[in-house]
């Protein structure tokens, strides 16, 4: 058809919305732009490591449904062919869910998460499974039973954790969105490794249905793409209350509208945020950031957040007690991989050690031993109590400014096997993003930037508790200013 | 109380109980998912992704589960707590597919109350409870010739109360008695359906004992496995003859889970208090906290049937009913509401009572049925009897209209209704009476030899003759009337 | 002690050796090696001394008083109706084969395990 002779693909770091303009002034098919996607999940994605799995079939089959939707001028959906990729720990009808654990190899949930089947309603097009921390537990993407993941800026570096593969994804290409999931830091740290742009929503925003759980009281879904106008998007369609989801709220105040008259005004730099243990070209790069909000007219001013040097060994504690519990289920008895045994006992413990990896066992020693008796109130209970603490805090610091500024990661992509043996130093990387965890309030990543060797550097914003639309509103706004969010990684085609 | 002589004197002891008692909630579905919640149905037929705990899958409370636990703790006196939450029961067994069980440990959602029960001695008394908590069930496995064992989820997370109350001082009879004042409490607002075979309604029992006079409850041992009222009560007088046996020779009781064997009437010894799971509680994530309102409680409470002391104390003071014929009518509050409901139709509480105990019961015995699926409806039963009221047919007509009905499941209704419009006319029935007497002379000077039996005889042939439209009553008067001229 | 000597109402980190890691993974159905040991004594110290940084301004901690829950915030009553859903709604019962499918090991209907002894 001559069509294809115009045919005209969207430049390579196009955004989401920019790439429905393309698909709705006819440039290019639905089916034209996946064809390409799914070219680049197969080739670049799985180099980096970062695309487990790509459903080129009921992807394009997808696609041509939508283009015949484009075609009869029916309803199109808000994300109406725009392809995107599932963490791994996200159920889908499509290919497998093993939370990238070989504890539950082969698992297929039949069922679509309510985050990927609002989506599909929207027009979205399901493209494959992103690589990922096993059981979301990592800051590196080193733990998955599918490989270690590449930083596409530098392939020798991680892109963070644990939606490691999303964030590759997010960081070396456009027209797509990714979903993540972040539990202490989860989609913002790897967005920052890799010059994405992630948001953490509020807590109970988004449904959990169908996240394989973590720490289900920390975990939340949420987007991992370009800009933030393509978060929003993606947000707008997968937030609201699930009657699957008994803690899943709707926040219909906070929108893009009620934001527009009412954006943030005061920043607050959080001066802990820029202390010793953060690298000094990072503060360096926070603070004229703030710098340069002051002068597009935002009020910057310092506050302290003094809960900040105790939120990582409160975190520490609730993810893995919580984890302890929720895996707890991978008994090789329901679900799982089964060694051969004897008795129950062998069957329980043989299954169980030789189908979780080495960091995942860890967490849920620490996590058991929390929770164990004699233990559990010096742990747990004192955990629960800094934590209502750390909440407080935040209720409070926010009440005099509208959102808190901070690094994302103390420091900059390390290299591949550099901190994964040693877990505090692993641990190390969440210092800065849990506090949004344990308080369920929203955060959001962006890039601003890039070091001197030319590794993106990102940025945080915390929001009151349900006003997501605010910090993405300040995101939007800051990336008007900064692009350095455009910027794709040279060498990745 | 048991004697044992110790050391030439006579020594008395108590036996202390606490019980813990199961109920599972009658509802239509499990507690957290929308499985239906049916007993003996085909393994695994009812399971989903929630209640098999896949990953992903999420717990949503149903609310007829809080419904109920709120009539539960109305009935038996609780203080119910405005903000309650779910915990989880962390432990590994094979039908508990999380891993854990959602269960309520810090905060029960009901403290307080008590079971009221009938001592030994006849005088009433109150079994004070520590709390209720709303909690998941498991499920079942079952042991295979093979070696293997086969699980079965179907009752995994249906909706369970359990009933935790503070040991006290009682006999085997009176733990039993307390176990079968909860059974009915809780049948009667509809809250369980109370069947121990079944398995809707368990029992833990804590049993300890101590000399009389002391000041301290002995160590306790908790018995497990108590599947009928019968193994609670020789429970509890095996376990405690084993403690008093073992006490009194200068031992001491061990702190322990102990089995029940119903078929050698032994306890036998599961675990010690050193080996007693740690079930690392804490606060279920994925479900809010449960707050009850005012509103609920009230709405509940005004939801309640009357109660059955309420109920025996009015039938006793105003239907004038005696002791002895409200024992089958309060056995199941559906008795009651059925005969209520015929003396709100019009009849006579006695009659009610009496057609209830006689025909209505007799039936449903027969059938092992319940008054449920008594296929008369309440209406009709009171138009019957109402008939006969007015004459219309004898008491033994509308035992018979009504057998007629049952047995060959036609519409009462439509049997009055012919019945009703039998010849009542005198002249009319008078020319069949004169014929039968002048057609029958034998049988009328028997009679009026003063031998009644051929009466029936000639009844039967008024009947006959007039196709069965006479009115047997009138038809009967008037004979006795012919022949007394 | 593990944590800031200012703080006396923080207990000392308890001492890590390796019958409290087995003692823990056995809670766990963990299976430990010997070999294992040392390296996960040695992260365990590690990770609660980390932990030791919690401190807190109020000891007046019972067992269980101290355990609140996050969710009570949530200002939502999100009870479902009690009714049953059909096959393959959302949430509801799926085929058993598909639950069967996953199972490391079904047979007629059932989970087959090795004999289930004792009782919890």
């Amino acid at each position: 058809m001559s069509e294809d002779r115009n045919l005209q693909l969207p430049p390579q770091s196009a955004t989401c919305l920019e790439v429905l303009d393309h698909l709705a002034a006819g440039k290019c098919s639905a089916e034209q732009l996946l064809t390409s996607y799914l070219d680049y999940l197969e080739t670049t994605g799985r180099e980096l490591g970062a695309a487990v799995e790509v459903f080129r079939e009921s992807a394009l089959d997808a696609a041509r449904e939508s283009d015949a939707r484009r075609k009869n001028g029916d309803r199109v959906g808000l994300l109406e062919g725009i392809p995107f990729t599932a963490k791994m720990n996200i159920s889908t009808i499509e290919g497998t869910t093993d939370a990238s654990s070989s504890i539950l190899e082969g698992f297929k949930s039949g069922a679509d998460a309510t985050v990927v089947s609002r989506l599909k309603n929207q027009g979205a097009i399901l493209a494959g499974k992103s690589n990922c921390d096993e059981f979301a537990m990592g800051a590196s993407n080193e733990t998955s039973v599918h490989g270690v993941v590449k930083n596409p800026w530098s392939h020798d570096r991680v892109p963070g954790g644990s939606s490691g593969g999303a964030a590759a994804l997010a960081g070396s290409h456009g027209w797509a969105f990714h979903l993540g999931s972040d539990t202490g830091g989860s989609i913002r740290q790897p967005a920052a490794f890799c010059g994405a742009t992630g948001l953490k929503p509020t807590w109970g925003r988004v449904s959990r249905r169908g996240l394989i759980a973590f720490g289900s009281s920390l975990d939340q879904i949420g987007p991992l793409a370009r800009d933030a106008a393509d978060v929003r998007r993606v947000l707008e369609v997968i937030e609201g209350a699930d009657e699957l989801d008994a803690t899943s709220v709707a926040c219909e105040r906070d929108t893009a509208e009620s934001v527009a008259s009412d954006p943030v005004r005061r920043i607050g730099l959080v001066s802990e945020g820029l202390s010793e243990g953060v690298d000094e070209d990072i503060r360096e790069r926070i603070r004229e950031s703030a710098k340069r909000l002051g002068s597009a007219g935002y009020e910057v001013v310092e506050v302290s957040l003094q809960t900040l040097a105790r939120a990582n060994a409160c975190y520490q504690v609730i993810a893995t007690a919580e984890a302890s519990s929720n895996l707890a289920r991978y008994d090789g008895v329901h679900i799982g991989q089964r060694v051969p045994a004897e008795n129950l006992d062998q069957l329980y413990c043989g299954s169980r050690s030789s189908g979780f990896g080495e960091e995942v066992r860890r967490r849920i020693l620490l996590g058991t031993f929390v929770l164990s008796s004699g233990y559990i109130d010096a742990y747990y209970g004192r955990a629960q109590q800094v934590r209502a603490e750390i909440r407080q805090e935040i209720l409070t610091v926010l009440e005099d400014v509208d959102a808190l500024m901070m690094p994302v990661s103390p420091f900059a992509p390390f290299c591949i096997g550099e901190r994964v043996s040693d877990p505090l130093a692993l641990y190390a990387c969440d210092i800065l993003t849990v506090t949004a965890n344990l308080a369920g309030v929203p955060a959001i990543a962006v890039p601003c930037g890039s070091d001197e060797t030319g590794l993106p550097m990102g940025m945080q914003w915390m929001g009151r508790h349900g006003e997501d639309q605010r910090l993405l509103q300040l995101a939007e706004s800051w990336q008007s200013l900064d692009d350095s969010w455009r910027k794709l990684p040279t060498g990745v085609k | 109380m048991a004697k044992i002589a110790d050391g030439g004197e006579v020594m008395n002891w108590i036996t202390v109980v606490g019980l813990e008692i199961h109920a599972q909630m009658a509802t239509q579905t499990k507690m957290f998912c929308a499985c239906r919640r049916e007993a003996g149905a085909e393994a695994n037929l009812h399971i989903c992704p929630v209640c098999v705990g896949w990953p992903g899958a999420l717990p949503v409370l149903q609310s007829e589960a809080v419904r109920c636990a709120i009539r539960a703790a109305l009935c038996l006196g609780c203080e119910i707590q405005e903000l309650s939450r779910f915990d989880r029961k962390n432990y590994f067994y094979p039908d508990l597919p999380k891993g854990y069980q959602i269960s309520q440990f810090y905060k029960p959602y009901a403290l307080g109350g008590g079971i009221p029960f009938i001592r030994d001695d006849q005088s009433a008394a109150t079994l004070p409870l520590v709390r209720i908590h709303m909690e998941e069930d498991a499920g079942k496995s079952s042991h295979e010739s093979d070696g293997t064992s086969r699980i079965d989820l179907n009752r995994c997370s249906s909706p369970l109360l359990e009933i935790v109350t503070e040991p006290m001082m009682m006999s085997s009879t009176e733990a039993a008695s307390c176990v079968r004042s909860v059974r009915n409490l809780l049948r009667w607002v509809d809250v369980c359906d109370g069947d121990m075979e079944k398995g809707n309604l368990r029992c833990d029992v804590n049993v300890s004992v101590m000399p009389e006079g002391a000041k301290e409850y002995g160590t306790r041992t908790e018995l497990k496995n108590l599947n009928s009222f019968v193994s609670i009560e020789r429970s509890i007088v095996v376990e405690s003859a084993r403690q008093i046996e073992l006490l009194a020779a200068g031992g001491t009781i061990r702190q322990e889970t102990r089995l029940w064997d119903q078929d050698k009437e032994i306890t036998e010894s599961m675990r010690g208090k050193e080996d007693s799971p740690d079930y690392r509680y804490f606060p279920e994530p994925d479900l809010p906290a449960i707050s009850i309102s005012n509103a609920e409680i009230q709405t509940q409470r005004e939801s309640l049937p009357e109660m059955p002391e309420v109920r025996e104390l009015r039938w006793l003071e105003e239907y004038k009913f005696q002791e002895r014929e409200i024992v089958p009518l309060m056995a199941r509050r559906a008795n009651g509401d059925f005969l209520e409901s015929m003396v709100s139709e019009g009849v006579a509480p006695t009659d009610a009572s009496n057609w209830f105990r006689g025909e209505i019961l007799r039936y449903l015995n027969e059938r092992s049925e319940k008054i449920e699926s008594f296929p008369v409806s309440t209406k009709s039963m009171a138009r019957l009897i109402l008939a006969t009221k007015e004459d219309l047919f004898s008491v033994g007509r509308a035992k018979s209209l009504l057998q007629e009905a049952l047995e060959a499941e036609s519409s009462l209704d439509h049997l009055i209704d012919q019945a009703g419009s039998q010849v009542q006319d005198e002249g009319e029935l008078a020319g069949w009476v004169d014929q039968v007497l002048s057609e029958n002379p034998e049988a009328v000077t028997k009679i009026q030899a003063g031998d009644e039996k051929p009466m029936g005889f000639l009844m039967g042939q008024v009947m006959r003759l007039s196709s069965g439209q006479a009115h047997p009553r009138k038809v009967q008067e008037l004979i006795k009337d012919r022949l007394a001229n | 002690m593990s944590t800031d000597a200012s703080d006396p109402s923080l207990p000392a980190r308890p001492a890590v050796d390796a019958e409290l890691v087995r003692k823990t993974a056995r809670l766990a159905r963990l299976q430990i090696e010997d070999a294992d040991i040392p390296k996960l004594v040695d992260h365990l110290e590690k990770i609660l001394d980390l932990v030791g940084e919690l401190g807190i301004s109020d000891d007046t901690t019972q067992s269980g008083d101290s355990i609140s829950a996050t969710t009570d915030s949530l200002d939502v009553e999100a009870w479902r109706n009690d009714e049953p859903a059909a096959e393959n709604q959302p949430g509801g019962p799926r085929d058993s084969q598909q639950i069967g499918g996953n199972c490391p090991d079904w047979r007629d209907g059932s989970f087959v395990t090795p004999r289930v002894v004792g009782g919890e």
